[in-house]
């Protein structure tokens, strides 16, 4: 939903989905995701260095997450930090060199992760 | 700072990597074809150059061959479309082509499906073609995640930097975009060809444009069995390139800087990056 509503150009919307997705401690990829995509919304509002943290912190939770190396790397570049874009790029393609998730695997990890959460959230309502 | 910051701080990369330059970090260097019809012209010097930067023309200095060992990133893609037979025809191609690089370039290998791999380097060629053999991969074709990626790792060996591209389709499936990957890849230092063998629409696209931008070449609608040649093409070209250095103003004004180059006598067709960005990406 919170993808959607990035595309869709609702930034504030999808912000606090994903904010609140982030809050819920789902499985650990989706949190990365999650974060993935709080950076495409800080960088669609210019704010490249609020983008980098997110990028970073999605990394932290998942350092095999081959998207935000690109998107962190790229995000370097595009503010003149050309060498720690080549580090970042270089360390994370070495990291993956075995090997990333492929999407069916992201899909099912992510669907399973998004489950758990939906339970987790189904049993506090009914608490 | 970007674009031309970038150049500057590739320059200042000196604990890590071999400086090229010994007469400082602030100057924009500039590879040069010179070619008549498809041959390379060889033997020109400083003075035959003319090179502008926003208008204001530039004194040159030629950079002796003896510096200008090159990094060549090979960027293949291994999607599921291209078949077995290709696959290694593909392999016999870049192993060929990393063989006759010399001894004291640089060499990466990078292979893309949906994501990307880092196969080997940057190191030394011979290490790099070892690792040939092994390539294997399916999936669909990040095309441009593929091109930023080896266009930025170009940046982490000593060398001339350029990027080979292999692909045999077009862009399906990457995170960046086209706007994303024009942004930096304006910016960026590294000559980039394609070989593709699908044959590619006639509209702009940006990989085209980068190609373009970044003084490099384009062929598409090529057989698999011209690989070879075409590869062999892009090395007689690389290796013939004229390496020229300017001192921009100092500070260069912030922004697009358009660099044009021409012969000041005799004919040929004259191809370099057509600019650079100095301070931050508008």
């Amino acid at each position: 939903m919170a993808r959607v509503e990035l595309v869709r150009g609702h930034r504030d919307e999808a912000r606090r989905a994903l904010e609140a997705l982030v809050e819920t401690r789902p499985h650990p990829t989706l949190v990365a995701y999650a974060r993935l995509f709080l950076g495409e919304v800080e960088l669609r509002e210019a704010h490249v260095e609020a983008a980098i943290a997110q990028y970073r912190e999605a990394l932290k939770v998942d350092p095999r997450l081959q998207p935000a190396q690109i998107a962190l790397s790229h995000a370097l570049t595009r503010v003149g930090r050309g060498e720690e874009a080549i580090g970042v790029l270089i360390d994370g393609l070495r990291a993956t060199s075995d090997g990333v998730h492929g999407w069916m695997g992201y899909h099912t990890t992510t669907l399973h992760g998004y489950r758990l959460a939906m339970d987790r959230l189904w049993a506090e309502v009914r608490e | 700072m970007s674009g031309v910051g970038l150049l500057f701080v590739l320059a200042a990369l000196s604990d890590v990597r071999t400086p090229r330059f010994s007469s400082g970090t602030d100057q924009v260097r500039l590879d040069v074809v010179v070619s008549r019809g498809a041959e390379p012209i060889a033997g020109l010097s400083a003075e035959d150059f003319e090179v502008r930067d926003n208008g204001a023309r530039q004194e040159v200095q030629l950079v002796s061959r003896d510096e200008r060992a090159v990094h060549a990133v090979l960027v293949l893609d291994f999607s599921s479309s291209l078949l077995d037979e290709a696959r290694e025809k593909l392999k016999a191609a870049a192993a060929s082509f990393l063989g006759k690089l010399d001894p004291n370039d640089h060499a990466t290998l990078l292979t893309f499906t949906h994501d990307l791999r880092l196969i080997s380097g940057p190191t030394l060629p011979g290490a790099v073609q070892f690792q040939v053999k092994k390539l294997d991969g399916s999936g669909s074709t990040a095309l441009y995640d593929a091109v930023y990626a080896g266009m930025t790792v170009a940046g982490a060996a000593p060398g001339r930097p350029f990027v080979l591209v292999f692909t045999d389709g077009i862009n399906y499936f990457s995170w960046l975009g086209e706007a994303q990957l024009l942004d930096v890849a304006r910016g960026l230092e590294p000559t980039v060809y394609v070989v593709s063998t699908g044959k590619w629409p006639e509209s702009e696209d940006v990989v085209r444009r980068v190609v373009r931008e970044s003084g490099g070449r384009l062929w598409h609608g090529r057989s698999i069995d011209q690989l070879d040649e075409d590869f062999d093409r892009v090395l007689a070209e690389v290796k013939n390139r004229y390496l020229l250095t300017y001192s921009p103003p100092d500070p260069p004004r912030p922004g697009w800087h358009e660099i044009k180059v021409k012969l000041r006598r005799g004919k040929g067709q004259v191809r370099a990056r057509r600019g650079y960005f100095a301070g931050p990406l508008p």
